[in-house]
């Protein structure tokens, strides 16, 4: 009787996990039989939130879709932009760019793709106000079909930033036929693209699966499987990795590179990545921050290359400028260096009258508290006590632009455009309040300069401006960190983003 | 799959038959079962009056949750790129209506909500509840398995514990059952992977595919649920133990087994299902960490997430949804306290 019970209770337990709907355990495994390149698996700790490449500003989706659908111009590994669907593009003239299609070219679904599709997906994106990268093509005015294979893009004002623009995944080009026959809904349930590969199934919060298109039309992709799983727990995406789980393990904890360099079967991928960490300093009236003095000491004061060595062992470079190597616009004197000098940070302080300290306020969110935590300490060496907020990143981000943070900010910015008109987040009205008329002149002008010679050097002497008078004390740029498991190659990029035949299988 | 079908077939008869068999026994429930029957107007007359209770409850629920997420934050700085400007905070904020009044937007909400709908997800843009549901089933199986495994370590424990009192092994229990509730989920979650999963490769490290990805995490999520259960078990055998039918019992030269498993057990049962049926909610919120480190795909970590993006609809459904399940909890729990003691009336 007790054993029956058992049995039967055991039974249901199966019959229960079973009506549940989870699948086969056969269907997912991790195979490596054949020639190596039926199944490719990686982490991400995020999934993707939607599949709408024109209304989604999170890199770890836009990372999987670039693998769905083309732009016409894409970033190769080193930055460079290159052709994607456009063979080859000019510029017409100031407001005015033509681009020549690829021929021979179809959607998943076998539509042929023209310059309507061209038309249709960038039109879209740059008049949807209720799209969430409308704000990056609002430039555009129209696209004008000059033949089936030859688009011209015309912006309302010159745009020396188009090419950055449409190299983005929120570029992608969508069939404008079927996506008008199905409507927006049914179409993001089961999308097509032009990409080299084809979207399977999304099993939400667990992975996407994308498998090969055979008529890609830079010739056949390489893997026939792609498994872009969820494991948004650190540790348990490294513990995936090291049991073989998946191929690539993306933002790994500094603390777990040793074990996973050390571990047979798996090594640390590094790359820098756009992130810049930064430390923003009120120049409005009444913050501590607003005297020059108190800014230069913050800067002398922290000493950069301690905390990429310590916290993140190794995987930063120290910086003095957001514009880091591959955007345009950067000045590389202010790369790679940092100043630290305490005793001169001192002197300073001493100098504008601060023998007794001075007190500075500093918000940060739960990403870099360890980090500020540091540079707090740092701070107390010198003598200026820095009196931290911490705040959860929503509340953080919501605060941020209701310039309701404190005197010094403690973030981590990207730069999605690839330009130095990323330093516009210091235009007038920001939420440091700095305010400098030649920075002033600078930005509006680089902002329609067509010049690019002249374009970057107006971004390199801002940067200059910028280093010399601190509105926002720079500290490094991060690197991104990968697990990788050693049957495979893999090189991650600046951008962040897979594109997965860049992926290939060690020798 | 086949197999698997037939086998499930085959379980199913087994428990139904041992259930069936089990009542035989047991005339006491019986009986209750057939009270409860005989007066199932009083029943129906009992789920009427909670049905409408549930109402003015579920409104103050609304405003409280929209209240909170509307102070919370405002999704828009968080969904667009990092470069856009003041200006495009603002058109975007307009486009989604979020530039509206409090009140406004509430009634707005209300209004759609009694429609049956929830609004849309400004991280998914997809229905809010949709995206609940869908990944509903996963946490409900997650949290019976978790009370699954509670029961079967609390009770047995429990029981002995009450019988061994005052022994070594009570104190071993006792013990044992403060550690279990003092460690925290994502603590023994990181653990059993790292023990039972890396070290020792025997289940999977996370995910949810097959029966074995439920091992690890309703284990985890059911140690601190069998800690306090074990206790209050044990609590409530020894008080059924000390009364007189018991002895009674007992001196009719019962075997200690049938005292034990009739007399005691089955009168104890009613706070032990007490805190089962308030449990069950509290194991849906346990579910969030516990998700979040097994990448398990419920409605844990999409809360988590849509609280990190001020995805003010998801939230909005989400705490909907375990407010009812609570709600249909306790309700249930009612229920089966008259089927366990039909001397509890509906009032």
């Amino acid at each position: 009787m007790k054993k029956l019970s058992i049995i039967s209770t055991m039974l249901f337990i199966t019959l229960f996990i079973s009506a549940c709907g989870f699948s086969d355990p056969d269907s997912d495994s991790t195979e490596k039989e054949g020639n190596g390149y039926e199944l490719l698996t990686v982490a991400n700790p995020a999934d993707i939130t939607t599949l709408d490449p024109h209304n989604n500003s999170v890199i770890t989706t836009s990372a999987v879709l670039v693998n769905i659908y083309n732009k016409l111009v894409k970033r190769d590994e080193t930055g460079e932009i290159v052709s994607d669907l456009a063979t080859s593009w000019e510029k017409i003239d100031d407001n005015t760019w033509e681009f020549n299609l690829e021929p021979n070219v179809t959607f998943h679904n076998g539509d042929t793709f023209t310059a309507e599709d061209v038309k249709f997906s960038l039109e879209r994106v740059a008049t949807d106000t209720t799209l969430q990268q409308n704000s990056t093509f609002r430039q555009i005015e129209e696209v004008n079909i000059i033949d089936d294979a030859t688009v011209q893009v015309v912006t309302t004002e010159p745009d020396p930033q188009l090419l950055s623009r449409l190299s983005t995944p929120a570029a992608s080009i969508l069939p404008s036929t079927y996506f008008n026959e199905v409507g927006a809904d049914e179409f993001f349930n089961n999308p097509v693209g032009t990409g080299p590969y084809e979207f399977s199934t999304w099993e939400r919060d667990d992975h996407v699966e994308l498998v090969k298109y055979d008529d890609y039309f830079e010739g056949e992709p390489k893997w026939e499987t792609v498994h872009f799983s969820v494991v948004p727990e650190d540790s348990t995406r490294v513990s995936e990795l090291l049991t073989d789980g998946i191929d690539i393990a993306f933002n790994i904890p500094t603390a777990d590179m040793n074990r996973i360099n050390e571990n047979d079967g798996t090594h640390v991928a590094l790359a820098p990545i756009q992130r810049v960490i930064q430390l923003w300093l009120s120049t409005e009236e009444g913050a501590a921050t607003a005297d020059p003095a108190v800014r230069e000491a913050i800067d002398l004061a922290i000493d950069n290359q301690v905390i990429i060595d310590e916290i993140l062992l190794g995987s930063a470079t120290a910086t003095r400028t957001h514009v880091t190597p591959g955007n345009f616009g950067a000045d590389e004197s202010l790369y790679d260096t940092y100043r630290y000098d305490p005793e001169r940070a001192k002197e300073v302080l001493a100098e504008s009258g601060y023998e007794d300290g001075v007190t500075v306020e500093i918000s940060v969110n739960n990403y870099y508290t360890e980090m500020a935590e540091v540079v707090v300490g740092m701070l107390a060496e010198v003598g200026i006590t820095a009196d931290i907020e911490l705040i959860e990143q929503s509340q953080f981000a919501n605060r941020l632009f209701n310039e309701d943070l404190r005197e010094g900010v403690f973030v981590g910015w990207g730069n999605d455009m690839f330009d130095g008109s990323i330093l516009e987040l210091f235009k007038e009205d920001n939420v440091t309040s700095y305010s400098n008329e030649k920075v002033e002149e600078l930005l509006d002008a680089a902002a329609y300069n067509m010049d690019e010679e002249e374009r970057a050097a107006q971004y390199q002497e801002i940067q200059q401006i910028f280093a010399d008078e601190l509105p926002v004390v720079y500290l490094f740029q991060l690197e991104g960190r990968y697990g990788v498991n050693d049957r495979i190659n893999y090189t991650p990029r600046l951008d962040e983003l897979y594109y997965v035949d860049e992926i290939t299988l060690s020798e | 799959m086949t197999f698997q079908f037939i086998l499930n077939i085959v379980g199913l008869l087994v428990f139904v038959n041992f259930v069936k068999l089990y009542f035989l026994k047991q005339i006491n429930l019986i009986n209750s079962a057939t009270y409860f029957l005989v007066n199932w107007g009083d029943f129906l007359g009992y789920l009427k009056r909670s049905m409408l209770q549930i109402i003015p409850s579920l409104l103050i629920l609304t405003l409280i949750i929209f209240a909170l997420v509307y102070v919370a934050g405002d999704p828009v700085s968080q969904m667009l790129p990092e470069n856009a400007t003041a200006e495009d905070r603002a058109i975007l904020s307009e486009s989604l209506g979020l530039d509206q009044p409090f009140h406004i937007q509430y009634f707005q909400y209300v209004g759609d909500l009694i429609r049956g709908d929830f609004g849309m997800s400004y991280q998914y843009q997809e229905p809010a509840l949709e995206l609940v549901t869908e990944r509903l089933t996963a946490t409900i199986a997650l949290s019976l398995m978790a009370m699954l495994v509670a029961i079967f370590i609390s009770i047995p424990l429990g029981i002995l514990a009450a019988i061994k009192r005052n022994t070594i092994i009570d104190f071993l229990v006792s013990g044992v059952s403060v550690v279990g509730k003092a460690m925290p989920n994502f603590w023994i979650g990181i653990m059993l992977i790292l023990f039972f999963a890396v070290t020792l490769p025997i289940f999977p490290v996370s995910g949810a595919d097959t029966p074995l990805h439920f091992i690890l995490p309703s284990i985890t999520l059911g140690v601190a649920l069998a800690a306090e259960m074990t206790r209050l078990v044990r609590a409530s055998v020894l008080e059924v133990i000390e009364q007189e039918y018991v002895q009674t019992a007992r001196s009719k030269g019962q075997k200690e087994s049938i005292v034990i498993g009739k007399h005691v057990f089955l009168n104890s049962l009613i706070p032990i299902v007490t805190i089962i049926g308030l449990q069950f909610p509290q194991l849906i919120g346990g579910a969030i960490v516990v998700e979040t480190v097994f990448a398990w795909p419920g409605i844990g970590r999409l809360l988590l997430t849509a609280i990190e993006t001020s995805d003010m609809a998801v939230v909005q459904a989400i705490v909907f949804v375990i407010a009812i399940i609570t709600i249909l909890a306790n309700m249930l729990t009612d229920i089966i306290y008259r089927v366990l003691d039909p001397k509890i009336k509906y009032n």
